[in-house]
Parts: C-alpha cells; structure tokens; sequence
C-alpha cells in the first residue's frame, strides 16, 4: 500500500487496483480498510482535503523512510539470492 | 452483494464507522464485489473488534489472577501426602474389586482419622491383577499429612499380616512400593499458581493475537 502511494495520493479503489496491477495481490475491502487504519495510526499516510465521498490518502515523511527501509532490506534479500543462483 | 457488503459494514466498531464508513461505502459502490469481499469484510470487521477491545482481554486476565490468588490465599492450607501399594486379588473382576475394597475398609475402620481427609483410589483392573493401589490423607501441614499417610498405610499392611498370622486368607495381599512422600507445596499454592498461570497465559496469548495482528496489516 506504501509503495501504491509512493508517487501520488490515490483513494481506496484506486490503491486496490494499483496494488493488483504491480503486485498481482487482490485485496478485499476489509483487508484494504485494516491496513490503511493502521498506517494511519501510524502516522505513515495521511488523509488529504478532498469533496469526493472517496477519500483521497498520501504518505507521510515517515511512511517514507519506513517504506525504504522495508525495500532496502527486500533488495538485499533479492540481490543476495539471485547472486547465489548464478554462483550454483 | 452491496447491499450484504454494507450491512457486514456495519459490524465494525461504531467508532470506525463514523471515521471511515463513508469512504468505506463509497468503495463498495465503486467495485464489483464478489463473495470472498463479503467474507473479508466480515474478517476485517472481526479483527478489528478484537484489535479494539484488545485492552478488556487483557485487564480481565490481570484481574482474574489477582483475584484468584487472594482467594486462594485466604484458604487455609491443605497438604495431601500419598504412598502406593501393590494389591494382589484372588477374586476375578467385580468380586476381586469388592474384596480390595472391603480389606481395604476394614483396616482403616480402626484408624482415628477424619474419613474426608483420606483418599483411597484403585488404578487398574482387578480381574488384571496385581493392581495398583494410592492412599492419599490430607492434613495441614506436610509432615502431619506424611505422618498420616504412613498410619494409614500401617493399618493396611498389620490388618494383612494378623489375616496371614491366622492362617486364614482374605483373597487380598498389600505390598508397599512406595512409602509415603513429604508434599512440597499445598492445594493452596497449587490454585494461587494455577490462577496466576492462568491469567499470565491468557495475558500471553492476547498479547501474541494483538502484535501478529497489527504486524500484518502494517506491513
């Protein structure tokens, strides 16, 4: 979802579609609406103004640095095992 | 299945629905639900009650060990010591468990103790004889509780031996196998830790639920 929200703020359905899109995940209704709770709890995305019903979020400063730090982590996970299979 | 996705809705806390529950409808009549968002709704609702009320499991599980041991400590103190013997029946079946347990009696018909405090319990078949057989007596202290036991178990092996001395035969022979042990703690330490346990446990498992949780849906 952080990463959906890395180049622009989006509204639920458009989060849901995005994420199917890079990330082949399906998320239900409940599953989008649980995450987005928490990471607004969090601190890591925030509500923008918006006259729509649908409500527009856009990360945060810190959901940033958290998002980064998570992918950081993922591409060393990533490079070190593509090195491995080369090396095998 | 919009209208079932609203009303699954509305089984979020009521809080949550006043902060996300338009934004939550208008996602529903964007999309083009099927059955499984009803059923992750219905999950998302459940998570997010327990989430909510996660404080009231675990207040519950710190008062009911507090509670249970004050309880527990205001009862006074029992200790139960037991030794094992070893019973050979020459009846069968039903006749050879009557003829254990009428020995049995017999021998503790003489003792002063309080029939409450004293426990006797067969483990076994009688008809698979030999069987096994627990004297446990309680008393309010350790060392009464073992001396008792060891009473107890006296009275049951004279009564076999002045049987034997007459050269008459009860159909029913005790051995000991194991004397009677010096209990370490009572059935009061026994609840006040079975309480404490408890609520620890269930504070544990409350705690684990919450945290898996929130680590999920955050990442």
């Amino acid at each position: 979802m952080l990463a959906s929200l890395a180049d622009g703020e989006k509204h639920g359905y458009a989060i849901m579609v995005d994420v199917q899109e890079f990330a082949g995940v399906e998320l239900g209704p409940g599953t989008l609406y649980g995450a987005i709770t928490r990471l607004e709890e969090r601190g890591f995305i925030k509500p923008v103004q918006s006259g729509d019903r649908r409500q527009p979020y856009r990360i945060t400063a810190a959901g940033k640095r958290y998002l980064e730090e998570e992918l950081s982590g993922l591409d060393a996970i990533v490079r070190t095992g593509l090195r491995r299979l080369r090396q095998a | 299945m919009k209208r079932l996705l609203r009303v699954a809705s509305r089984l979020y806390p009521r809080a949550w629905r006043v902060r996300y529950g338009e934004e939550f409808d208008a996602l529903i009549d964007e999309m083009r639900p099927r059955w499984r968002d009803l059923v992750n709704t219905l999950v998302g609702a459940l998570i997010m009650q327990i989430s909510r009320l996660a404080l009231l499991p675990v207040a519950t599980a710190i008062i009911g060990a507090v509670v249970g041991a004050a309880i527990s400590l205001g009862m006074p103190p029992v200790y139960a010591s037991s030794s094992w013997v070893l019973v050979q029946s020459a009846g069968t079946s039903v006749e050879g468990d009557q003829r254990i347990r009428s020995a049995i009696d017999a021998a503790l018909q003489e003792t002063a103790f309080d029939k409450k405090a004293i426990a006797v319990r067969l483990h076994g078949e009688p008809d698979l004889a030999p069987v096994l057989l627990e004297v446990s007596v309680s008393a309010d202290s350790a060392r009464a509780a073992q001396q008792a036991t060891e009473r107890a178990m006296g009275k049951i092996i004279e009564a076999n031996l002045i049987v034997a001395n007459r050269g008459q035969t009860s159909g029913v022979q005790f051995r000991a196998v194991q004397p009677a042990n010096l209990p370490q703690s009572s059935e009061r330490d026994t609840a006040r830790n079975s309480a404490i346990g408890g609520g620890l446990g269930f504070l544990a498992g409350a705690a684990i639920v919450c945290g898996s949780h929130r680590r999920r849906s955050t990442t």
